[in-house]
């Protein structure tokens, strides 16, 4: 009995210990855990999506040479473009040095993979790629796709990062209607059930919420929503979304403005995590 | 040592199928409890220090995927339910699977409740008080089903390991 007692006690010591830990000896222990965790986090997303893959190839042989002739022919179309394309770059850069402009310098943008969706408490809306300190990403950076904005990220490893998305509540961006150029602050609305969904089960993203636009300023149904850079950490013009609704909010004092997601979250594969 | 071993194993298996495996929108977003099932688990079918091992190891393994929950919550609640639990383990039979079902719904329900009261009072989330109660009441739900099925393999274990305890031997729980 004193054995169990002394045990008992040991482990509220233990206990009492980890809820008080200072914030940086906190996350030295999480980033342990997460950095011996991620391989096998890796390897199980590598089964799950060779898997699915088989799948799909399976349920869909009938289409994949119909399928590799459409893209064989936009291939080339594409190509074609870029070529014109790259003599507009050219003439451009030409006219910008006679006007001595300054040159825009690129963002560098990191690739990465998504390796799970979602936090282990299902508290949060995030989602987790397959690099880290150790490849260029760090704290509080932009996560974007081709098609516009998912998050930010919240939490970097030495080869893995958590990425706030852009429909969790916690998640605030500070945003711009591009027609109006209405400023506001856009707010995850959490997540509603639906039947189409591959990686949140019969669930998808509710539309986000734009707080704070001016009365003043007329907001329309598909009005275009870019990140308006004042927040530091999003980049302006990245594509956020369009507006699906707009109103007066509970105060009187300022427009709510619904905002649907310009990047499909609920198919996320590959995120590119903005740099310096 | 083979039992917290075999502990540590399954809580990692856990932890890394619960994380990757997809919330479920129905029940309110919440993520399918294998965590506390394998807690449930070591509660009923071991002595209560083994059941706060367990409770450590997976609240352990719950703070570290989740990024910005706070290290300790989920070891806080997992331990509740533990405790619980082990209260219980006298009066219940585990080989019972009503018995599984039931307690890994309670434990599921008071583990999702007790966190979301400690994130909301750190403002740590912001969902509404209907998500929250959605959200809670769908991880009861998800742990009656989960549960039975995680104390297959953690049972399978036990047996392969020898760590199986004979109910006759089991000392009466006599922590206050």
């Amino acid at each position: 009995m004193v054995n169990k007692r002394y045990m008992l006690a040991v482990f509220l010591l233990i206990l009492v210990v980890l809820l008080n830990l200072p914030v940086p000896a906190a996350w030295k222990v999480k980033a342990f855990g997460r950095d011996n965790v991620a391989p096998f986090q890796n390897l199980m997303s590598l089964v799950i999506a060779r898997l699915w893959d088989g799948c799909v190839s399976i349920a869909t042989v009938g289409r994949a040479m119909e399928e590799r002739n459409d893209l064989r022919r936009e291939n080339a179309e594409l190509k074609v473009e870029n070529r014109n394309l790259q003599v507009l770059v050219l003439e451009n850069k030409r006219l910008r040095d006679q006007l001595a402009y300054k040159s825009r310098q690129k963002m560098r943008l990191v690739a990465a993979e998504v390796v799970s969706r979602g936090d282990a408490s299902g508290w949060w809306q995030t989602i987790t790629i397959n690099k880290g300190i150790s490849e260029g990403v760090h704290p509080g950076r932009a996560v974007v796709t081709t098609e516009g904005v998912v998050g930010k990220t919240v939490a970097v490893y030495q080869h893995s990062a958590d990425i706030l998305l852009i429909t969790d509540p916690s998640c605030k961006i500070a945003s711009t209607v591009v027609r109006s150029s209405s400023f506001g602050i856009l707010r995850g609305m959490g997540s509603v059930p639906m039947v189409q969904s591959r990686v949140e089960f019969l669930t998808q993203p509710m539309p986000c919420r734009m707080d704070y636009v001016p009365m003043a300023d007329k907001v329309v149904p598909g009005d275009e929503v870019v990140t308006s850079g004042l927040g530091g950490v999003f980049p302006e013009g990245f594509p956020v979304g369009h507006v699906v609704d707009a109103g007066v909010d509970p105060s009187g004092l300022f427009q709510r403005v619904d905002v649907v997601p310009a990047a499909e979250l609920s198919d996320l594969r590959y995120v590119f995590v903005v740099g310096e | 040592m083979t039992l917290f071993l075999a502990m540590l194993v399954l809580s990692g298996a856990a932890g890394v199928l619960q994380s990757m495996l997809p919330s479920i929108g129905l029940l309110g977003g919440v993520k399918i409890p294998l965590l506390v099932s394998v807690v449930v688990y070591y509660s009923l079918n071991h002595d209560t220090f083994t059941g706060l091992m367990a409770a450590l190891l997976a609240g352990l393994f719950q703070d570290v995927l989740s990024p910005l929950m706070p290290l300790g919550y989920s070891v806080f609640c997992f331990s509740c339910i533990a405790l619980g639990a082990a209260r219980c383990r006298k009066i219940v039979s585990p080989r019972i699977p009503v018995v599984v079902v039931l307690f890994g719904a309670a434990g599921a329900f008071v583990s999702s409740l007790i966190l979301w009261i400690l994130l909301e009072r750190e403002d740590q989330t912001s969902w509404g008080i209907w998500h929250g109660l959605w959200k809670t009441a769908g991880a009861g739900i998800l742990g009656g089903i989960a549960t039975p099925l995680a104390f297959i393999p953690a049972r399978m274990a036990d047996r392969l390991l020898g760590n199986e305890e004979d109910e006759m031997e089991e000392d009466i729980d006599e922590v206050a």
